[in-house]
């Protein structure tokens, strides 16, 4: 594939001039590029520049995004109607044949950014001819894969995977059907065996070297098995293919030593370990809610690891996110037919106090959240159910576990609730946080989820309120600790019903002067309780 | 993230200057928005942008003044010129719906990917726009995209200003790694075109605290992982 120089280089000063904030530069600029775009061979042109190493980055980031919209817009799709007025504005076959030819290797020695580009590219091409017009395409990228592989080139490897992980990423959330699966039965036949290859081959790899390497160094390596993680599920997505059902072992394997390796906190601290782990667990979750009958001879030992994962301290800046994905995993458990796995008195104190308890308390970004953006922590209060953050995931699984245990699980939390505000009490200053947790786990276990559910009773509810409830609204110190008081309302908002509406006049004037507090949450709810007060009525006694 | 590089820009301001990204379908309000900072315009029907508008929108802060270069891109496909061609270089986004328009808030994903594409790791602004308007779409509770990517989310109303200065606020903390930094100077903004019921939009920001508990949706959203 040959582009004159010149051409590249007058293409560079455009595009160069593109990005300039002068209007009049930029403008002439672009309407050269437009008139270019009419010419043949400019789809070639820009991939030529995008792949230049002699031009610079700007400009050759700048033509490999216009070679993406190019494709995206100008390849040619099947029609119906066979064509017509369509064909005048697709790129010429020749164009298309050397864009084939060429593009997965000029991706594979691309800089990054251009490099996600082409991979766009690449994937615009892919979604009309792959795989039936370009049968080269997974060949190319399997026969390179051995070959950056026997290398030990992990930095190809991965731009492979990645190319690899768009083109199946058609098979997750497809509407199944014969295209769909012949489609599929195509890539496991020339895909499966050597993405187990590479995941085991990087796996051992892995292991091999953790001890002394640095995160420049093994970041890749955790970027790989996490790619191999992302086709597994793509490929897993619509139906447990033989491949893998023959291979469950390796795999399982595997992802089992990643929950359970620690990695040296150099390496946990660049984050990338639970990169992995979190394509792990969904993983899991995929098998766990799709293949529960063939999963189930490794359930165990995945609970126990995923389980251990949590307990574990950790200093890695995304154990936050990871810790959503595996405490869900846990919860689709113990929500399932194998809860017994957590049936044990001891199972279930260690899930309380080392899961569930840990994650519960307020963090900075709370506070942040609190301060900054209160309309957000509004938002996320008000919804029941927000899987994205650590404290309902939490509370999330104390009521999955609930729905078996239920005895069992009011004690602990009752328990619990007590420690904490003991802890309160005996340091209100410093542990006004352990309050907050407590009352947060109780609106979160006791609260009705439908209008059937029962909540779980872990505190005797008139008691709480008179003991915890009503001094923090009663109390001297009414303009501190913002967020404990915001909870404090919550909690009266959520169980409105339940309190007599003469007990709630009583604390009306408690809760007036909230409605000049300087936290707007604080405010809010203040007068959400008052709205909600003065429209309610006391529950009528059914005869 | 580390404090960014300002731009080398040609008028050579003798300030901090940061490329700003706008983007959304077209009809959110970005140009409105942008055109509420004055600069002595005043537009009231709707002209689809063209391409991108530069306009370089200054604030005083308790740094010192900061340059926003905001590239106001459009969001109708058939003007798009270069599309995501201009976001080479950008240090900061804001991506624009419409909460009147569930289709403008569905297609929020779209942006989020292409901007992500061409700019690694920039702080990211999600608004929602037009919240002075009483046939909402959009209820506040289904805004769920910017949980998952770690945006940052406001409700706003360019015609009446409501909350105009928050995305500029935060996305020049970001910026400046400085989480105390403060607008120190009224900004100059033109007169409101409506007056948004300040009592109506805390209501409907509070009445989520009464709404019915709503999970987020299973679903991804954003098709292709990341």
């Amino acid at each position: 594939m040959e582009v004159a120089p010149e051409t590249l280089d007058t293409l560079s000063g455009w595009f160069a001039q593109s990005l300039s904030p002068d209007a009049a530069a930029r403008r002439a600029a672009e309407q050269s590029i437009e008139s270019a775009k009419c010419s043949p061979g400019f789809g070639l042109a820009l991939l030529g520049l995008a792949s230049s190493p002699r031009h610079d980055p700007q400009s050759r980031l700048a033509a490999s995004v216009q070679f993406k919209n190019l494709l995206r817009r100008r390849w040619p799709k099947p029609s119906p109607d066979g064509g017509g007025d369509d064909d005048a504005d697709h790129l010429p076959p020749s164009d298309c044949a050397i864009i084939k030819a060429n593009l997965l290797q000029l991706l594979l020695t691309a800089p990054p950014l251009i490099q996600a580009q082409l991979s766009e590219a690449l994937a615009a091409a892919a979604a009309s001819d792959f795989p039936a017009r370009w049968e080269s395409l997974l060949p190319s990228i399997v026969s390179s894969l051995g070959t950056a592989l026997s290398a030990g080139d992990i930095p190809a490897t991965n731009s492979l995977l990645a190319a690899a992980a768009s083109l199946f990423s058609r098979f997750r959330n497809a509407f199944d059907s014969n295209t769909i699966r012949l489609d599929l039965k195509y890539c496991l036949e020339n895909f499966a065996a050597a993405l187990l290859e590479v995941f085991l081959s990087t796996s051992r790899r892995l292991q091999a070297a953790a001890p002394t390497v640095t995160p420049p160094e093994s970041r890749p390596v955790f970027e790989c098995l996490r790619l191999c993680c992302e086709i597994f599920y793509s490929l897993n997505s619509i139906d447990l293919p033989e491949f893998f059902e023959d291979h469950m072992r390796e795999w399982m394997t595997e992802f089992r030593a990643f929950l359970t390796t620690s990695y040296p906190p150099a390496i946990e601290a660049d984050g990338a370990p639970d990169a992995l782990r979190a394509a792990v667990c969904d993983n899991l979750q995929l098998y766990m809610e799709k293949y529960e009958e063939e999963f189930r001879g490794y359930l165990k030992e995945f609970v126990e690891a995923v389980w251990g994962l949590l307990m574990a301290p950790s200093v890695s800046p995304s154990r936050g996110q990871l810790a959503v994905t595996a405490i869900r995993f846990l919860t689709t458990v113990a929500e399932s037919v194998h809860h017994a796995l957590f049936g044990s008195p001891d199972a279930m104190k260690q899930i309380c106090d080392s899961v569930v308890i840990p994650n519960l308390r307020l963090r900075d970004d709370d506070e942040e959240l609190f301060e900054g953006n209160w309309v957000e922590y509004v938002r996320r209060d008000a919804e029941g159910s927000d899987a994205d953050t650590l404290r309902r995931a939490a509370c999330r699984l104390l009521r999955g576990l609930a729905a078996n245990y239920r005895e069992q699980v009011a004690a602990l939390v009752s328990a619990q609730v007590q420690q904490m505000l003991a802890a309160y009490a005996a340091d209100r200053t410093n542990n006004w946080k352990e309050k907050d947790a407590a009352i947060y786990l109780v609106i979160s276990l006791m609260q009705k989820p439908g209008a059937t559910g029962g909540g779980t009773p872990v505190v005797d509810m008139e008691s709480f309120f008179t003991s915890v409830i009503v001094p923090e609204l009663q109390a001297p110190d009414w303009e501190s600790e913002p967020m404990l008081k915001a909870t404090v309302l919550r909690f009266l908002k959520e169980f409105k019903d339940q309190i007599p509406k003469a007990t709630a006049l009583a604390l009306l004037p408690s809760v007036i002067r909230f409605l000049i507090h300087e936290s707007n949450v604080v405010h809010s709810y203040a007068a959400t309780f008052i709205e909600n007060l003065l429209i309610i009525k006391d529950m009528v006694p059914v005869p | 993230m580390s404090r960014a590089q300002a731009l080398p820009d040609p008028a050579a301001v003798g300030y901090p200057s940061f490329k700003l990204i706008l983007v959304g379908d077209g009809g959110t309000g970005k140009t409105t928005f942008v055109k509420r900072h004055i600069t002595g315009e005043f537009e009231k029907r709707y002209e689809p942008t063209i391409g991108v508008e530069v306009r370089p929108l200054d604030f005083h802060t308790s740094r010192g003044k900061v340059r926003f270069c905001c590239w106001d891109t459009a969001g109708q496909e058939k003007f798009g010129g270069l599309r995501d061609g201009y976001y080479i270089h950008g240090h900061c986004a804001i991506i624009m719906f419409d909460v009147t328009s569930r289709l403008t808030y569905k297609n929020v994903p779209t942006w989020h990917k292409d901007i992500c594409r061409v700019c690694d790791n920039i702080p990211i602004v999600l608004c929602g726009n037009k919240v002075d308007m009483k046939n909402r779409q959009v209820k506040a509770k289904m805004v769920t995209f910017h949980r998952k990517k770690n945006l940052q989310y406001y409700e706003i109303s360019a015609k009446s200003n409501y909350n105009f200065e928050k995305p500029f606020l935060y996305l020049a903390r970001k910026l400046t790694g400085d989480m105390n930094l403060r607008f120190v100077e009224e900004l100059a903004l033109l007169p409101a075109d409506v007056t948004i019921d300040l009592i109506a939009q805390q209501k409907i920001e509070t009445e989520i605290a009464a709404a019915a508990a709503m999970p987020l949706p299973d679903e991804d959203e954003d098709g292709l992982m990341d």
